[in-house]
């Protein structure tokens, strides 16, 4: 019987060795200063590195506890501890993720996870053969539009493939049907990440995510957003005095991942693991975003302090020398390629009429990404008008914006709003068509494009100067197929007697007979039926086909109704073809609307609110019965 | 026309069936296909179904399928060539023979009329832009020609020889334009409805306008004078026809005005995107005004509206379907038939008069081409008959003139798929059906290669599958108060209880009942009913006044012997909750008066004692309450006292109910002290 227990043990363990030589270990047990999972021993001793403050990097004990098997599909996770005067009272510290671990003087992983309230300096090693296994994948720059090799570096191992519509997927595609905001996208992207903690609390050591130049409340919204993605949001400088930091990566050296640089930073902070000869750098020991292939900007980082916490002790850093691009953020570690240069947007947002303010106009530049870069921009920009002019009070504001878009050139979008709330609200942000536009450039199912500038130019007036639609009246509610009819509308303004205007509408002879409703509302507030678009300059081109703020638009909802197809609309048609153009035999070719009359009056001022009324229309005209 | 097209008659078996002892008996059932409705159910392939209820052969048609084209609007024929005016990517198609060519793209969402002007260029009417574009007929060459003030909508396009001008019929301000040989359009007429929908007219420069919503067709003579020809129900004439002196006119109703489907917001935009629906067609009417201005209905189909309208070359009225692609032809005496009958939802334009005789189709754009010859292998295919249950299938008859084929296929399901049966064997003359036992049946029916052949009528016998009744819910009017119920009023003592129960009776075989019974404790059956007694319907009234007080479960069986053999029939039963029968009052025991206060025991043989009453001295009832206060045993005791009574002699009356009403009453005379 002892026999046969003793073959069993052999046989399993001979499973476990030839399934690890399967997945990948062979690279890392012939290699030379590499130690496979399969070596390591409860109670080896060995060392890691890490920044712990400024650039260096130092050296910490460890010393194993155990190996846990299959941890990830595919990955064991070796546990060590971490005897150290800091770590003893820090424990697991988010953005020594990835600090390289030696054991028997060879690489055995990276540091990467910790367990959430631990008592202990227990942490978890991402094993080193499967990072190494993420090197194999092929860089294609197609995959993060905008990224180009950097002069003079050799570029031959890209594959220039062009990327398969399968990459899209995961994403929901802009469709030119949704309202969108600029947030719209990564709140898909979080909704898809399940980033549930362990049922003991374990948790990567998340990456920090250094958030500088930014506004408390900015910084919280920012942070609410990208802390889903795996991203620990704390508030640091922007680094832009470090430019004289490391100029090349190195094992233990910290890494940052720059989404946003400038005026406003925000870096997300970890640690080298690994350089191989041609400099493809590895880091963090665990994924990002887990965003697959991506291209993000990295830069070296310097380490202002170890911030130890009950909750969570983390580095605070400032980004250095911009580096190379995050190439690929896979589940046991992020590849940085120092040859590419990852696509950056610049902004510029200019706040005219904040009088004494201090700084009027911001640059920043924001990693190119289909989903982070909406998200960021949004919050750059709040930030810099917010910033510039925080005053929550009345506020006319006119935004001139110029939004660059691969292969549609610039965009200029002009509009014109009011919001009793000041500047730095969401009343004035829901106006600004730039980000639909943003959004339909960085998802849209048409075609592959992306940002490449954004220019906004906000002129505010701390002013009430505006129209107010109080009320609407007609002189008789029962009117004539046919009928010219005058609305009234009544228009308020503070400090001024009301004022009243008077809209002429024509009543469709089609509304015999039936009441209809007469909206009467401010330019912007009137949603235009647009086609289905075809192509992102559909969408474009949409974007600037509506009423102006500046006008009061007067609509007569009538008794038909009219379809959008992909690049036209129809309206007031007739039942029989509405009935034939709504087709049974093709899924979706046609969407329909309630048709409507509408009549436009311009305004010297802004117009806000809104009203309307009921119109009742005889069966036939009072002079056609009456003969006259 | 009624939505009830197949009608299922209970075939009544002779004596001389009944009595052979075949299967074959009383529930033998049949369809019987033999009215138009029913016929116009089916599908048409090459037949034609006609209003007197039979079925011929009809029209030869060849098919030019437009692949990837939602739908074929508007069309014109000149030279042999035959122009299609298409949607929704506004091309115009030109098929010479076999030969299919998109002829100009306009770039508009539809071609919705078509023209030919008297420099032989085509003119095409479009929407949503209301433009005019002017095409070479061989080089397609496309040119915008004219685009009338306010126009969004082109709706039909004709031109008049006497004027020498293009005139258009538009939307949605209902305006008919004349255009010069250069495009300056000129406003002939502001009609009052939003659209004019058809253009006709004749040689001499008369020119008939069909509307919407106003469903009204005009006249516009020579001279510039309007006038309307006849104000048609419904809102809509969507086509006409004027040839020989006569107009065809399709007039249609869509119930629901088709702005009113939305609920408007107040105070909000409109939504742009609205849901996606399926459309639901309308109803329609052909009528036909002739030259004394005399309108008559044709036909009105609830069914469908029409889109389309013209007279044949044979004096027949064609109207197109905008509902299951048919064409109907009217005959001058108003009877009709469904001439052709295409895979395409609507039939939007007809040219039959033409040289080559055609129309275009929409959900799904083909051309049709009509052949001078009758269709040879006209097939008429029945719908999916239901007989509700498997069945067996008994013989398929037919009554007509001609060598027609049958066949059957069976299946059980709804739809006809692969898990039917195939098509059965040639059937040249009534007979047994030999497709295997299902719950739905198709028909369907070749033909002969002569003009003459006509079918009348179709007959399907089956027998359905017997179905087993269940009973359920079977009770007493008097149940006894349940655990934690407010106790109830005792009833009016009866000894007749009511029984019931429900009978769930699928295929509705009449049901025979029988009845049985026992006391709760035992195990013997007892028939409620002698055999000859025969109930059929679901209750009963049981007099229990000759059975022991008790607990007693009822059972009843419901069996459709009535109307099935003896092998066949069914048979299911189901059982009570125990029911109380309690026919015999409660004893009032040990009654006497101690020390003011009156004592006393009820007693009942099942119990629970619902009420216990006091009077003195004849005076009032007043409810007195058992001892513990509950009336829940067969067994209570009181104990109350008499209250502020003066001594003396005193009656003392009680009275005790249980909770089947059943009373018992007891005085006493006592004396009381001071």
């Amino acid at each position: 019987m002892r026999r046969l227990l003793s073959a069993l043990c052999f046989l399993s363990s001979a499973s476990l060795l030839l399934g690890s030589l399967l997945w990948g270990g062979a690279i890392a047990q012939s290699t030379p200063g590499f130690i496979h999972v399969d070596e390591i021993r409860p109670g080896m001793k060995g060392y890691g590195l890490s920044v712990l403050q400024g650039t260096e990097p130092e050296r910490f004990d460890v010393e194993v506890i155990d190996v846990l098997r299959q941890f990830r599909p595919n990955q064991d996770l070796i546990l060590i501890r971490t005897p150290h005067p800091l770590l003893d009272r820090a424990r697991g510290v988010a953005g020594m993720s990835g600090s390289p671990i030696y054991l028997d003087g060879r690489l055995a992983g990276a540091y990467a996870y910790g367990w959430s309230y631990g008592v202990d300096p227990v942490v978890g090693v991402t094993p080193i053969a499967n990072m190494l296994a993420e090197l194999k994948r092929p860089v294609r720059l197609e995959m993060f539009p905008g990224a180009k090799p950097l002069p003079g570096r050799p570029s031959a191992k890209l594959d220039r493939r062009r990327p398969s519509k399968e990459r899209l997927a995961g994403l929901p595609a802009f469709r030119g049907e949704h309202e969108v905001s600029a947030l719209s996208t990564l709140r898909a992207l979080q909704q898809k990440k399940v980033r549930s903690k362990g049922p003991l609390g374990l948790h990567q050591a998340s990456t920090p995510l250094m958030l500088g130049g930014l506004d408390d409340s900015i910084a919280q919204m920012i942070a609410k957003e990208l802390e889903p993605l795996g991203f620990v949001a704390t508030q640091a400088g922007t680094g832009a005095g470090s430019r004289g930091g490391p100029t090349r990566f190195e094992p233990g050296g910290a890494v940052a991942v720059q989404l946003a640089r400038g005026d406003i930073a925000m870096t997300g902070v970890g640690t080298v693991t690994y350089i191989d000869r041609g400099g493809r750098t590895l880091a963090f020991g665990h994924p990002m975003m887990e965003a697959g292939a991506t291209g993000l900007p990295t830069a070296t980082a310097r380490v202002v302090h170890v911030l130890v916490s009950e909750a969570r002790s983390f580095k605070i850093a400032e980004a250095g020398r911009s580096l190379g691009a995050l190439v690929q953020d896979r589940q046991p570690a992020i590849v940085i390629d120092p040859d590419i240069e990852a696509a950056s947007i610049p902004i510029r947002v200019k706040v005219n009429g904040a009088e004494g303010a201090p700084k009027t106009e911001w640059h920043v530049e924001v990693a190119s990404h289909r989903v982070l870069t909406p998200g960021i921009v949004f919050a750059v920009i709040a930030n810099a008008v917010k910033s510039t002019a925080s005053d929550a009070t009345d506020v006319i504001f006119r935004a001139r914006s110029k939004i660059g878009i691969e292969g549609h050139g610039i965009v200029s979008l002009e509009e014109q709003g009011f919001s009793p709330m000041g500047a730095a609200s969401a009343a004035v942000f829901s106006q600004l068509r730039m980000f639909g536009l943003m959004e339909a450039a960085f998802a849209n199912p048409f075609e592959v494009s992306r940002v490449t500038s954004i220019d906004l130019e906000l002129d505010l007036e701390l002013s009430r100067e505006v129209f107010q639609i109080s009320d609407a009246s007609v002189a008789y509610d029962e009117v004539d197929p046919g009928e010219d009819v005058t609305i009234y509308v009544k228009l308020r303004r503070v400090d001024q007697p009301d004022t009243i205007r008077a809209v002429q509408v024509k009543v469709p002879e089609a509304a015999a007979g039936k009441t209809i409703r007469v909206a009467v509302l401010p330019g912007n507030k009137v949603a235009v039926e647009q086609p289905r678009p075809r192509s992102l300059g559909d969408l474009i081109e949409q974007a600037n086909r509506r009423y102006e703020a500046t006008s009061i638009v007067v609509a007569l909802q009538m008794p038909t109704r009219g379809l959008r197809f992909e690049g036209h609309v129809v309206d007031s048609l007739p039942a029989s073809a509405l009935n034939s153009l709504q087709l049974v035999s093709s899924t979706g070719d046609s969407r329909p609307f309630v048709t409507q009359s509408r009549t436009e009056v311009t305004m010297p001022q802004v117009v806000v609110g809104g009203t309307n009324l009921a119109l009742r229309v005889r069966e036939v005209a009072r002079d056609r019965l009456l003969g006259e | 026309m009624t939505n009830a097209k197949t009608i299922v008659r209970i075939a009544l078996a002779s004596v001389v069936i009944a009595t052979s002892a075949t299967v074959a008996a009383l529930s033998t059932q049949s369809f019987v296909l033999d009215s138009a409705d029913a016929f116009f159910e089916g599908e048409l392939d090459g037949a034609a179904v006609h209003s007197d209820g039979s079925v011929r052969a009809g029209a030869a048609t060849e098919r030019t399928t437009l692949e990837n084209v939602p739908l074929a609007y508007s069309m014109a024929q000149r030279a042999g060539a035959i122009f299609i005016g298409t949607g929704t990517d506004g091309a115009i198609y030109r098929v010479d023979g076999k030969k299919t060519k998109v002829l100009a793209s306009t770039g508009e969402l539809l071609v919705s009329s078509l023209a030919f002007g008297r420099d032989g260029a085509l003119y095409a009417g479009t929407l949503p832009n209301g433009r005019i574009y002017r095409i070479d007929p061989k080089s397609g060459k496309t040119k915008r020609f004219s685009a009338p003030a306010g126009a969004k909508h082109i709706w039909a396009l004709r031109y008049d020889k006497r004027r020498g001008r293009l005139v258009a019929g538009t939307g949605p301000e209902g305006k008919l334009f004349e255009i010069d040989d250069i495009g300056r359009a000129k406003m002939l007429f502001d009609s009052e409805a939003s659209h004019i929908m058809a253009l006709s007219g004749d040689d001499k420069g008369t020119l008939y306008a069909g509307t919407s919503d106003q469903a009204l067709v005009l006249r516009l003579t020579p001279n510039g004078k309007v006038e309307v020809v006849h104000d048609f129900p419904g809102n809509e004439v969507t086509a006409i026809d004027f040839h020989d002196g006569n107009l065809a006119v399709a007039s249609n109703t869509f119930k629901t005005a088709p702005g009113s489907q939305f609920k408007a917001r107040s105070g909000k935009a409109p939504t742009p995107a609205g849901p996606v629906t399926r459309p639901r067609p309308g109803s329609g009417q052909v009528w036909r005004v002739d030259a004394e201005g005399r309108a008559e209905m044709l036909v009105g189909r609830k069914d469908t509206h029409f889109t389309a309208i013209q007279w044949g070359p044979d004096g027949s009225i064609y109207a197109g379907g905008g509902h299951e692609g048919r064409i109907l032809r009217v005959e001058p005496d108003a009877s009709y038939s469904i001439w052709v009958d295409v895979e395409e939802r609507q039939v939007l334009a007809l040219n039959l008069r033409a040289e080559n005789p055609s129309f275009v189709t929409g959900d799904g754009a083909s051309l049709y081409r009509v052949k001078p010859s009758k269709r040879r292998d006209a097939v008429w295919t029945s719908k999916a008959l239901d007989a509700r249950f498997a069945s067996k299938w008994g013989r398929l008859t037919w009554r007509g003139r001609g060598r027609f084929v049958l066949q059957t296929r069976s299946g059980n399901t709804k739809e006809p798929g692969d898990t039917w049966s195939g098509w059965s064997k040639n059937l040249k003359q009534p007979a047994v059906i030999s497709s295997p036992p299902g719950r739905f049946i198709q028909v369907r029916a070749k033909l002969p290669n002569d003009a003459s052949a006509v079918l009348h009528a179709v007959q399907v016998f089956y027998l359905p599958q017997n179905q087993r009744a269940r009973v359920s819910n079977v009770q007493g009017t008097r149940p006894p108060p349940k655990r934690g119920e407010k106790p109830r009023q005792p009833p009016t003592p009866t000894t007749l209880l009511s029984l019931s129960w429900k009978a769930q009776n699928p295929d509705g075989d009449p049901l025979r009942y029988r009845i049985a019974y026992r006391e709760e404790r035992q195990s013997i059956w007892r028939d409620m009913l002698a055999e000859d007694s025969v109930l059929m319907d679901a209750k009963y009234t049981w007099d229990t006044g000759s059975i022991p007080d008790g607990y007693y479960i009822v059972r009843v069986e419901a069996s459709d012997e009535e109307s099935n053999p003896e092998q066949r029939s069914l048979r299911s039963s189901a059982m009570s909750e125990p029911i109380l029968v309690d026919n015999h009052p409660p004893r009032l025991e040990a009654l006497k008066v101690r020390k003011r206060r009156v004592l006393g025991r009820v007693v009942d043989a099942l119990g629970p004692i619902a009420r216990i009453q006091m009077s003195i001295d004849a005076g009032p009832w007043r409810d007195v309450f058992p001892v513990d206060s509950v009336f829940d045993g067969a067994d209570e005791r009181f104990d109350v006292p008499l209250g502020a009574i003066s001594g003396g002699s005193r009656i003392i009356a009680v009275r005790a109910l249980d909770a089947s009403g059943n009373q018992a009453n007891r005085e006493i005379t006592v004396k009381i002290g001071k």
